[in-house]
């Protein structure tokens, strides 16, 4: 319960974060003026920093040092390519008496869509999808008191998977400065395929993906625009 | 007004992917469940208070996990952690009167058997959040013949799930 309350808590601040960038690309879209979609299919390439991944590693137990690359077609499509090294260690817990860790990279392909009727708006809003893949070796270990027959004793769990895994998302970015972009999305991500190869160790922290069974997510992304087209 | 809201999107997302629950499942322990039959393969209760302890090393002491409990016709039992084998010993106090000079009195004579499980054992990790545990693989079983007359495994794999037990006791004639 409390997760859900956190989660439509955040939810709602990122509505209303969203809700005044709307109005000034409305009002900027009203103001400019109309140009007709007769330009060249390339418009760019962008590099991208997730910058939410890397305070969220520094923060917590895990996370991940994200960068993505992406194409400018036509304004409107954006094929892109995610890429990074995904983390977790989790200190040695007082309840459970036990430590565990993973480290791997993995990638997110996929394309964003931007719905913005005046797509050359320094603002974009997108709607867009990613399949997404890792392979990672999970590790548990710590010692344990056996509570029956005494003593403590060395505990070790190990498993591998190769985990598939879509995304829905859901991105606005703007121009800041010069080539020099800032944006976030909010994704949905569910499972396709791909589990912990031994059924008894369960997958804690999925690269990329996150904290198993957690389904939302966001990245907060510093974009810088390589080369671009600024005119037809 | 800009970097107000640029802070506010990155809270938000902060938030949003900090989200975290712990889930943990209810029955966290691992037991081996025996049922008691008489010799023809009826479950039945046994007549006689029954004694369970527990064989451990000798730094830790042996340990009596259940003491002259009554009615007994399912148990449940713990299992080592890493050990290979697991020794346990179960006794039944048989009370009768003896009558000497008209006096008559109650005496009990306790009659013991030692049940030897060897088996196979693997970790299991649910969740950082949670307590770990070992599933277990029953190989063999070994047993003295006082009031046991046979042992059967009826289950190797020791989990949490006990819709069956894992080993079936079934008693000698006289004590059906």
């Amino acid at each position: 319960m409390q997760h859900l309350q956190t989660s439509l808590f955040a939810f709602v601040l990122l509505l209303i974060s969203l809700f005044p960038c709307n109005m000034q690309a409305k009002k900027k879209t009203a103001e400019g003026p109309q140009e007709s979609d007769s330009i060249q299919l390339f418009r760019g390439v962008a590099v991208s920093y997730n910058l939410a991944g890397t305070v969220i590693r520094a923060v917590s137990d895990y996370g991940e040092i994200e960068a993505a690359a992406r194409v400018n077609l036509r304004d409107r499509y954006f094929p892109t390519l995610e890429f990074g090294l995904g983390s977790a260690k989790h200190a040695l817990d007082p309840i459970s008496g036990i430590e565990a860790k993973t480290n791997a990279p993995f990638f997110r392909l996929g394309c964003d869509f931007n719905v913005l009727r005046n797509k050359h708006d320094i603002y974009r809003l997108m709607f867009g999808a990613r399949y997404a893949m890792t392979h990672f070796t999970q590790k548990a270990y710590g010692d344990i008191v056996d509570p029956y027959w005494g003593g403590t004793l060395p505990y070790y769990a190990e498993t591998t998977s190769t985990y598939h895994w879509a995304e829905l998302l859901l991105a606005l970015d703007a121009r800041m400065w010069g080539p020099v972009r800032l944006g976030w999305s909010f994704r949905y991500k569910f499972h396709i395929t791909g589990d912990s190869k031994d059924p008894a160790q369960q997958l804690w922290y999925i690269p990329g993906f996150g904290k198993n069974g957690n389904v939302l997510g966001a990245t907060f992304n510093v974009t810088v625009e390589l080369w671009r087209k600024n005119k037809r | 007004m800009k970097h107000f809201y640029f802070i506010l999107t990155l809270l938000s997302g902060i938030i949003l992917v900090g989200c975290s629950s712990i889930d943990c499942s209810i029955e966290g322990r691992v037991m081996c469940h025996y049922a008691i039959q008489d010799k023809n393969g009826n479950d039945v209760q046994l007549a006689y208070p029954l004694t369970v302890t527990l064989q451990r090393e000798a730094t830790f002491g042996d340990t009596v996990f259940i003491n002259n409990q009554g009615g007994v016709s399912t148990l449940d039992l713990p299992m080592s952690h890493v050990g290979e084998s697991d020794e346990i010993r179960m006794s039944i106090g048989v009370t009768y009167t003896v009558v000497v000079d008209t006096i008559e009195t109650q005496e009990t004579e306790y009659i013991t058997d030692v049940v030897k499980i060897k088996k196979n054992n693997s970790p299991v990790f649910e969740s950082i959040d949670c307590t770990p545990r070992f599933n277990h693989e029953i190989t063999d079983v070994e047993f003295t013949r006082n009031f046991i007359d046979t042992l059967i495994i009826n289950k190797a794999n020791v989990t949490k799930d006990a819709t069956s037990p894992n080993i079936i006791i079934r008693l000698r004639s006289s004590l059906d």
